[in-house]
């Protein structure tokens, strides 16, 4: 269980996030929706501990805090938004130093089979900085899932803190990695994901936090947040979601947008 | 008379040579994890000439300190006070390029030329207060060379750069993974913080120990990693390990260089050095690419 409460940050004198409380449950998928700029990834960060900020953050009963960092490698692994890297690593070394921080470091088959997972094992020796821009993003999940493999461990359960993990993939990439992150979920493992393709977020969430301008601006299941006023509102356009007829999943067509008026 | 000339003369120098080539390779590597971009290097961004300016001050200015400070600290006044000088350098030339965890590698020279340029200058100044005495010190030390090796002189430089090196061998994982940045370093669980001090102490006290030693010997520090990562990676396992093996085999092979080449005169060994060096370092700058600007 991981359980924010009441966080407030600011960088500079500008409030980035505004008594922000929320909770995700391991075994599902927790989506972060919001517009450009309202602090999904600035959240993110004081989730995983890199941001210090006021409030509190417990994932089951480790403190989340930048002094946690060594205990929280073995609970969780973080994809940020970009990721660059110094000196050329080959792809299958840059796994294994995600692997190296998580707490089976000594099973030497899990950088391979991470590499797998995300179907890029054939490229294991090439030069990370040679590989396309999705490609690296595969990489770097890759590197996250080597170092928490074991969605439980013996601490509890394993979480996947990712942020926009499916910005630049193909459509086809994008069903495999969000398959993947609900494998996870589906295993015992929690997984939060800062998402902003919302047609993905109601297929795969089993519960969304929507963030505006820092705060929240809602929060439960997918067909309960995602729903035409509240993202019309949210997004500053007319939005009109469609609920497909098999259970609740809305879905939503850029093409039934209108320019917002008034 | 052989056997003198062996202990008392050859022995010393070729330890000497050993510990400062390993040094100079081994903070080399550590710099250029830590400011996470090939082109660090000690000599290059003036880290090397702050230590000389720490080195030259005590030998000018010593004789002003307390006479309980100056004798407590006997031979290592200058080791010491090349080490502060390396340690302030480095720590300017850390604030001032890095932000937020990334190191602008254009702020990063150019700041280490203006670092550089002072220290020199400021050295310079000092060169006029000093007297006849202390000048002959001066020229001894600034020969840059492993000529003047003595058993004293390894075993002021010996423990000095040994604990510089052995901090440095500690810190393969850190440098690692502080080359996805510092957010992700510190998600990989590794101390980020504790893992720059000690960065940068030891790059402080390897480059002051070496520099007090013999002098500025350049490029050994950008050359040797550079050269490993080619043939091993850069997984900073292996590669500060390697540093320190093959930065004393490579000075210890100039050093011969330069005493047999023009013999019985003996050439610089900052010019062998740099011969060697010059080239690899533009052959990097030509080979950078854009991701190199972290
Ligand atoms: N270090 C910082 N200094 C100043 N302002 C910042 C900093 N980090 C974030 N901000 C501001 O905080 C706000 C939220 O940023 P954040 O990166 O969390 O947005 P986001 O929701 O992830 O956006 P996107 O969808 O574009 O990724 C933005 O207005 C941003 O400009
Ligand atoms: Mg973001």
């Amino acid at each position: 269980m991981l359980h924010a409460e009441a966080i407030t940050l600011a960088i500079g004198g500008k409030a980035i996030l505004r008594d922000v409380s929320l909770s995700a449950r391991a075994g599902e998928i927790t989506a972060i929706v919001g517009p450009n700029g309202s602090g999904k990834t600035s959240l993110l960060r004081v989730l995983t501990g890199e941001t210090a900020a006021a409030g509190r953050v417990r994932l089951d009963r480790l403190d989340v805090h930048p002094r946690a960092a060594t205990a929280l490698a073995a609970r969780r692994g973080v994809l940020p938004q970009a990721t660059r890297i110094a000196f050329p690593f080959t792809v299958i070394e840059l796994v294994r130093i995600g692997h190296g921080a998580g707490q089976h470091a000594t099973r030497a088959d899990i950088p391979d089979r991470a590499l797998a997972r995300v179907g890029l094992g054939h490229l294991a020796n090439r030069f990370y900085q040679d590989l396309s821009g999705g490609e690296q993003q595969r990489v770097q999940l890759a590197r996250v899932l080597a170092q928490v493999w074991e969605p439980v461990g013996p601490g509890g359960a394993n979480w996947l803190f990712l942020d926009e993990p499916v910005s630049s993939l193909d459509i086809g990439q994008q069903l495999s990695v969000m398959r993947i992150a609900r494998n996870y979920a589906q295993a015992g493992g929690g997984v939060v994901a800062v998402m902003h393709d919302l047609n993905l977020t109601a297929m795969f969430a089993d519960h969304v936090v929507m963030v505006q301008q820092g705060e929240i601006a809602g929060a439960g299941k997918p067909h309960e947040v995602l729903t035409s006023g509240r993202l019309s509102a949210v997004y500053g356009c007319a939005l009109r979601v469609s609920t497909l007829p098999l259970g609740h999943v809305p879905y939503l067509l850029p093409q039934a947008a209108q320019e917002f008026v008034g | 008379m052989q056997g003198i000339i062996l202990w008392e003369v050859r022995l010393p120098r070729v330890l000497l040579g050993v510990l400062v080539g390993a040094a100079l390779a081994v903070s080399g590597t550590v710099m250029q994890g830590l400011f996470r971009n090939p082109l660090a290097d000690p000599g290059i961004v003036g880290v090397s000439a702050g230590a000389g300016l720490g080195a030259i001050t005590a030998i000018v200015l010593g004789s002003l300190l307390p006479i309980a400070l100056r004798d407590s600290l006997g031979h290592f006044l200058i080791p010491v006070a090349a080490f502060f000088g390396g340690w302030v350098s480095v720590l300017l030339l850390y604030g001032v390029a890095t932000h937020g965890g990334r190191t602008s590698v254009a702020t990063m020279l150019l700041a280490g030329i203006a670092l550089g340029a002072l220290s020199g200058a400021v050295s310079g100044l000092m060169v006029y207060a000093a007297d006849d005495q202390q000048l002959r010190d001066l020229t001894f030390w600034g020969l840059g060379s492993l000529a003047g090796a003595t058993w004293a002189k390894v075993a002021t430089a010996a423990p000095i750069l040994l604990l510089a090196m052995a901090g440095a061998m500690t810190l393969g994982r850190g440098l690692n993974g502080l080359a996805f940045g510092e957010a992700t370093a510190l998600h990989l669980g590794i101390p980020v913080q504790r893992v720059k001090t000690l960065a940068i102490l030891a790059v402080a006290a390897a480059t002051g120990g070496a520099v007090a030693a013999s002098g500025g010997i350049g490029f050994i520090g950008i050359v040797v990693p550079h050269l490993l990562r080619l043939a091993t990676g850069p997984d900073h396992g292996p590669l500060l390990l390697n540093a320190a093996l093959l930065g004393a085999s490579l000075l210890l092979g100039a050093d011969i260089f330069s005493r047999v080449i023009i013999a019985p005169a003996e050439l610089p060994i900052g010019i062998v050095t740099a011969v060697l060096g010059a080239p690899v370092f533009l052959w990097i700058l030509l080979r950078q690419r854009p991701m190199g600007d972290f």
